[in-house]
């Protein structure tokens, strides 16, 4: 505050400090600090026969294990891959128009808004559990796509290689486009209508006008939501958990690192996988924070 | 001739409005997919198991009233268990959120001192953070410092220090972008009056934020109502587990109790909607206008 003199000023930042410490605590002691024990972890064999005690350091071999396991490391780093880059394209897209259609002035948009919002803010189990439920066998997809006649028979949407992977994609876009739509609305609302005047005096079209005012105002916040989701979707665990636990050619990273560490009882090979996930993450995130925050 | 012709006033008919039909059958189909599968979760919890096999599905139940499986479920110990734990989680890491991200967030928006940026970047990389990252090193310091596997209040305790690190950033985010909305003037008149820093805290500024404090402890409220995976991993003993695992331990990965299932995903979703909704406006605010500069 401009009132303030040095010796104030010095006094504040003290103040200032003290009312951060608890985040600096938190964030260095419960983030940072597991971040490096899991870079210590993934040097050593561990297990949980010997948690409580020193473990024997084993070097790079668990990366080398990790690496060369062509039957799950390989296909599930190719999965994450498609299911983050789809999902997120798809969760964009889809946000975008939603926006776009919440943006238009008619009765009842808060409504609208407030409904489009429900798959994003319950919890995963319970939507996890819902989607299950409508793509049983007998369940009311296939019913519906029968009825239309687009399949013959009921298909098992979950545990069919081929169809679980967009089965969960298709989840997860209808689980997370209300994040985007969110942002992106926020933005379109903050967007100066004398633009939009000017360019209708213009003669300019409804496309034109989206095209030159609406997508270049948008650049940024679909940049950042893009990479954000992007970063999410690397590491979703619980979604492609609780749908498919990772079968039928849903075996991403995150659940990966799960079956490493708690179905082969191995920290080590979970802690290097988690390694290898985190190196990929830190190029997302450095584009986020040079192109977003900076 | 032709020239003339053509400046003639055209005589206007009132078109179509396509763009408005257009607006609504796109609107339609995102309010109907996103409701049905809700509709779909409640039909069904309201549903005899005869009703819920029937082919062609019935599209509404019978009897509307049937509480049958709410009743069934009611009686599960673990199902209770799972809500009293859950309410004590949330409870708790909302309070000491709020708390602290309050402080923090005051300090960002209001006050100057030294390492003020590396402090906020700092809490943009624990947002975009992957918890996934988290799970291995996690599991092995709370096993070793006995905060896991104790099967008691030790348990609980861990859970909910692991849930600061998710709580944490998006509430400093978003309450120190609506503290910067406060005007200075008033805290400054504050000041000028002999108030010392904390009283212009707790007297004019917490007041003043008080709806915004109250949608980041809605919010927070979700996120630990809603966090699956380190409840996954954390919780064992079944007096301890959050309404999410214990949902999965009663019904198991392969079920056929659909009622129950539905009415206990009813349980779990529905409050959490609510919260969502009353904190929306400010969780969409807090993001765009604070961190995610568009």
């Amino acid at each position: 505050m401009a009132i303030l003199g040095r010796s104030m000023r010095a006094r504040e930042a003290r103040l200032a400090y003290w009312l951060i410490l608890p985040t600096v605590l938190i964030i260095a002691g419960l983030v940072f600090y597991p971040v490096l024990y899991n870079v210590w972890l993934s040097f050593y064999q561990v297990t949980t026969g010997n948690l409580g005690e020193a473990a024997p350091f084993v070097g790079l071999e668990n990366y080398r294990y990790v690496l060369k396991d062509v039957t799950r490391f390989l296909p599930a780093l190719r999965t994450t891959f498609v299911y983050s880059i789809v999902g997120m394209l798809l969760s964009l897209i889809v946000g975008l128009v939603a926006a776009l259609l919440l943006n238009a002035k008619f009765q009842g948009r808060g409504v609208a808004r407030g409904i489009m919002l429900f798959p994003y803010a319950a919890p995963t189990i319970a939507m996890a559990q819902i989607f299950k439920w409508i793509v049983q066998p007998n369940g009311l997809v296939n019913w519906l796509l029968m009825e239309a006649n687009i399949i013959p028979l009921p298909r098992a949407w979950l545990t069919e290689r081929g169809l679980a992977l967009p089965a969960v994609l298709l989840f997860q876009t209808w689980k997370y486009f209300p994040f985007c739509m969110l942002m992106i609305l926020a933005r379109l609302q903050a967007i100066d209508e004398t633009l939009y005047e000017a360019a209708e005096v213009d003669g300019a079209s409804a496309w034109q006008r989206f095209r030159h005012i609406t997508l270049p105002e948008l650049r940024y916040v679909l940049l950042t939501i893009g990479l954000l989701r992007l970063i999410w979707n690397f590491n979703k665990f619980d979604d492609i958990w609780l749908l498919t636990g990772g079968s039928s050619g849903t075996m991403v990273l995150p659940v990966l690192t799960y079956q490493y560490s708690f179905g082969l009882n191995n920290f080590g090979w979970g802690a290097a996988n988690a390694m290898i996930l985190a190196l990929i993450l830190v190029v997302f995130m450095f584009f986020y924070m040079r192109e977003v925050v900076e | 001739m032709s020239n003339i012709a053509q400046a003639q006033p055209l005589k206007r008919r009132r078109p179509l409005p396509w763009g408005r039909i257009l607006l609504y059958i796109v609107l339609a189909i995102f309010i109907l997919s996103v409701l049905v599968p809700f509709y779909w979760m409640l039909r069904t919890s309201l549903m005899k198991f005869g009703e819920i096999v029937a082919y062609p599905p019935r599209l509404t139940p019978r009897n509307w009233s049937n509480f049958s499986a709410y009743g069934k479920l009611f009686e599960q110990q673990q199902f209770l268990w799972g809500i009293r734990n859950s309410f004590i989680v949330s409870i708790v890491v909302v309070v000491l959120t709020v708390i602290f991200s309050t402080l923090g967030a005051y300090a960002v928006a209001r006050m100057r001192f030294p390492g003020k940026a590396w402090f906020m970047r700092g809490v943009i990389v624990v947002y975009m953070f992957p918890a996934v990252m988290l799970m291995i090193p996690m599991f092995v310091i709370m096993s070793r410092i006995k905060m896991t596997g104790t099967g008691g209040i030790r348990d609980t305790l861990g859970l909910i220090i692991v849930y600061l690190t998710q709580t944490m950033p998006v509430a400093t985010y978003m309450l120190s972008s609506y503290f910067k909305t406060v005007p200075e003037e008033i805290e400054e008149a504050g000041i000028m009056d002999g108030c010392t820093r904390w009283s212009v805290i707790y007297r004019i500024t917490i007041p003043l934020s008080l709806p915004a404090i109250a949608s980041v402890a809605l919010y927070t409220f979700m996120i630990a109502w809603n966090e699956y995976m380190f409840a996954f991993i954390l919780l064992k003993a079944k007096e301890t587990l959050t309404l999410p695992i214990a949902f999965y331990r009663i019904f198991g990965q392969f079920n056929t109790a659909w009622d129950m299932v539905m009415a206990a995903a009813m349980v779990i979703a529905v409050p959490v909607i609510i919260a969502f909704l009353a904190s929306e406006k400010y969780f969409a605010e807090g993001l765009t206008a604070g961190g995610v500069k568009g």
